[in-house]
């Protein structure tokens, strides 16, 4: 390999077929007693002078003519090379001066420099990672094993996007589990019920993990007493989940004030209260309405025994744990009122250091996060504790700022060009390696930008876990007849 | 330089251009008044097999005792209607100042059974002499292994006497005549000139196809005429060309071998495609020649260098077009 042209931060490399260098892999250009270190964003043709005419004169005698050719020293097959020679597109990503990493950078001799491919087990090793709490997340592809460190996710905010089955899901888990392991606290939004069975093996075998899964289902296990719901909590879910106006609130605000000072609040005394209320008879239509919505969820009860406190179920995972929040089978609107709950009373056991800091995973957090939440997850909620995951094959459902402020972005294979572009407004990156490496990213290898890696991006094939994941779509064909009546099992 | 017609060309590499003089064909006076045989052509509907023959040499660098150069030969023929090719080579030779004319005369005797001078003022450019060799193999090749067919070959039937190659030219003529077949030598560029005018533009006034024979050529002792010399205008485009052809064989016999050649080959701007093809394919690419560097460098250690030259040096951007490029 030879280094052939500078312009910006990009360096162009020459390299023949059997000099195997692809997207993501790591080269060295060495030059003297210090060296930069590269990555290949791209792999294009060289355009070596004359090819076009050449490969023109072939097509034509090829199809005039056809005939062999005694080669006696073979030097076709070097043709072959100079004719398939690469130009490797690559970025800097920092430099090596007297063996430690510096940002200098500087134009390296053409002659002089060498050019040779840096294992990703040494890049790692220089960068210091995966430090003190490694999460092993697989492998990249020079088999070098990739681990991240379990502190580069503590006060952060992460993205895992990707186009549907390319392996998201799987990463979460992986995360969530690998943070488990180092005795955080995880709580999981879990759109699909795809993490319910965490603690199972893939044989159905209880794992490890298993007691310290909990699994929540609103109005299964999982249902509270609107004495343990506060005002700030069940306002937030009438204005914004219910859509209460105003005037309406402030009605409410006055009910609930009256029921806690009698140590009335119960979801039949709240109902009782409203009938009875004097105030114009449209805000109790109004508040009838948010009343029967509330009580139909099934998620609020009076009885004591059937409650769950959030805060003790916390506390049950402390030393490590998955509280899995199931919003499977829950109509939008219960789903927000959940949600809406399960993030208030976090902010509330936080505020009151009840809770350190909780690690929140949220699949598809646009279909139950409200507008003024996506703002709170990057300021308010992180301070307080709340390091969010997102997990979406949407990347334009989240908004630009939640990108500009994300401090790691797990990407898996996009070919959606404005999926892309969405993403590419990452800080952490320049637009174009996202673009140019994600779009040929094979099903389960994942780009992973940001602090984890150390502004180095990495691409690594994530393991296989053994817990059941569930997050498999059914399918219709899976257990079927073929054509001649013999039943056939996908594998 | 009044009245004067012709054309201006920029000045080509001079090593080009010395190149092309060792590879042209020798010189050869017409006596005057010549005589000019016009000759109408009809193809001549007889299956033949049309083989071209064709090769071609390429420095691919420079060591400190001489030059390596690589050769490629191609042999391209036509039978019911489809083209085939052999190629051979690149054949590799580091031919040195002391030893490459000892070396181009020991495989001459050994392959083409004949001994003589090489023919080239430099050493360096004994390149043209190796890839005559190699054209003189496959042409013999071709001859001894086909019959009836016509062979066309690059260059004329024009020799200079002590010249090794072309002292083997009547063996290779007698080996196809032997077999009856019969070689058209065909020469893109001639320095025949009748009243200063090339010999080539006497066919623009006459209707093609049509040979015009060209009598009257002085021989001497340093130069030998092995073939009859026509002007080939083969096609309705205004080329023509210098045509040999076997002086052995009677007159009728020549004209019956363009004749069939006109049957048996497509004819493209008055060239014949068989020939056009050997030509494409024996030629080196810039891409072969990086190639032939890189097996080179990979094969013998030797590193490819830039050379400097000293006139750039010296003369920077006030040089000629190609020192200051």
């Amino acid at each position: 390999m030879r280094l052939y042209k500078k312009e910006g931060d990009t360096l162009k490399i020459l390299s023949f077929p059997g000099e195997d260098a692809e997207k993501g892999d790591y080269l060295l250009v060495e030059d003297e007693d210090r060296s930069l270190i590269v990555q290949v964003v791209d792999v294009q043709f060289a355009n070596v002078p004359g090819v076009l005419e050449e490969l023109l004169r072939d097509l034509a005698s090829q199809e005039l003519a056809e005939g062999e050719d005694v080669d006696p020293l073979g030097v076709s097959s070097h043709v072959a090379c100079i004719q398939d020679a690469r130009l490797l597109v690559c970025k800097i990503r920092g430099a090596i001066k007297g063996g430690e990493l510096t940002v200098e950078r500087w134009l390296p001799s053409r002659f002089h420099s060498r050019v040779k491919r840096i294992r990703l087990s040494q890049l790692m090793e220089l960068l210091e990672i995966p430090g003190d709490l490694p999460i092993e997340l697989g492998e990249g592809k020079d088999s070098s094993n990739i681990s991240i460190d379990a502190k580069s996710l503590d006060g952060r905010l992460n993205i895992i996007t990707g186009k549907k089955g390319t392996g998201k899901s799987h990463l979460s888990k992986l995360l969530a589990l690998g943070l488990v392991d180092y005795g955080a606290t995880v709580v999981v939004l879990d759109l699909n019920g795809e993490y319910v069975n965490l603690g199972y093996t893939l044989d159905g075998r209880k794992n490890e993990y298993h007691n310290r899964i909990v699994v929540l289902t609103p109005a299964s296990n999982f249902k509270v007493t609107l004495a343990q719901t506060s005002l700030r909590i069940i306002m937030n879910i009438m204005i914004y989940s219910l859509g209460l106006p105003g005037t309406s609130a402030r009605e409410f605000r006055r009910i609930w004030r009256h029921l806690e000072a009698h140590g009335a609040l119960t979801l039949e005394g709240l109902g009782e209260a409203i009938r009875v209320w004097k105030c114009n008879e449209l805000v109790r239509d109004a508040l009838y309405s948010r009343y029967h919505a509330l009580a139909n969820v099934g998620f609020f009860t009076d009885s004591e025994e059937e409650s769950l406190d959030v805060g003790d179920v916390l506390h049950r995972v402390e030393g490590g744990g998955v509280v899995v929040v199931n919003l499977r089978n829950l109509s939008p609107l219960d789903r927000r009122i959940v949600v809406e709950y399960v993030l208030g009373k976090l902010v509330d056991l936080l505020s009151s250091w009840k809770l350190k800091a909780v690690f929140l995973f949220a699949e598809e957090a646009h279909l139950y996060f409200r507008e003024t939440y996506w703002d709170d997850v990057v300021t308010r909620m992180r301070h307080l504790g709340i390091f969010t995951t997102f997990i979406t094959n949407q990347p334009d459902s989240l908004s630009e700022n939640i990108y500009r402020q994300a401090d790691n972005i797990f990407l898996f294979n996009f070919t959606n060009q404005r999926d892309l572009d969405m993403v590419s407004r990452a800080a952490r990156v320049d637009a174009e390696t996202v673009k140019l490496i994600a779009n040929e990213l094979p099903p389960h290898y994942c780009l992973i930008l940001g602090c984890v890696v150390r502004d180095f991006p990495i691409v690594a094939k994530i393991r296989s876990l053994d817990v059941q994941t569930m997050g498999r779509t059914r399918l219709f064909f899976e257990d079927a007849l073929t054509p001649r009546g013999v039943r056939v099992r996908a594998s | 330089m009044s009245g004067v017609a012709g054309c201006l060309q920029p000045s080509t590499d001079p090593i080009e251009t010395l190149l092309s003089e060792v590879d042209g064909e020798p010189p050869l006076p017409i006596r005057e008044p010549p005589s000019i045989r016009y000759i109408p052509l009809e193809p001549l509907e007889e299956d033949a097999a049309v083989i071209g023959v064709d090769t071609s040499s390429v420095k691919v660098g420079e060591t400190d005792v001489g030059v390596i150069c690589a050769v490629r030969g191609a042999v391209v023929w036509r039978t019911d209607g489809k083209y085939r090719y052999l190629r051979v080579g690149p054949l590799l030779f580091h031919i040195t100042d002391e030893d490459g004319p000892r070396l181009l005369r020991r495989l001459q005797r050994r392959y083409l059974g004949v001994s003589g001078g090489a023919g080239v003022p430099y050493p360096t450019l004994l390149q043209v002499r190796f890839a005559g060799m190699l054209d003189h193999l496959l042409q013999m090749n071709v001859s001894q292994q086909t019959s009836n067919s016509i062979i066309l070959r690059d260059g004329s039937l024009t020799v200079r006497s002590g010249d090794a190659l072309g002292n083997a030219l009547p063996q290779l003529l007698r080996a196809a005549r032997d077999r009856g077949n019969v070689i058209l030598a065909f020469t893109k560029v001639t320095r025949l000139r009748l009243l200063g005018r090339s010999i080539t533009s006497l066919a623009a006034e006459h209707k093609p196809p049509c040979l015009l024979e060209i009598q009257g050529l002085s021989t001497s002792k340093q130069i030998k005429l092995l073939g009859r010399v026509y002007v080939a205008r083969l096609g309705w485009e205004p080329y023509s060309f210098r045509l040999d052809v076997d002086r052995e064989l009677p007159s009728e016999a020549c004209i019956d071998a363009v004749r069939r050649l006109l049957h048996n080959d497509l004819i493209f701007q008055g060239y014949p495609e068989v020939l056009r093809l050997a030509h494409v394919l024996s030629t080196f690419t810039a891409t072969e020649v990086l190639a032939i560097q890189r097996y080179v460098s990979g094969r013998y250690g030797l590193k490819v260098a830039p050379q400097p030259s000293i006139r750039r040096m010296l003369f920077g951007p006030y040089g000629t077009s190609r020192e200051a490029s």
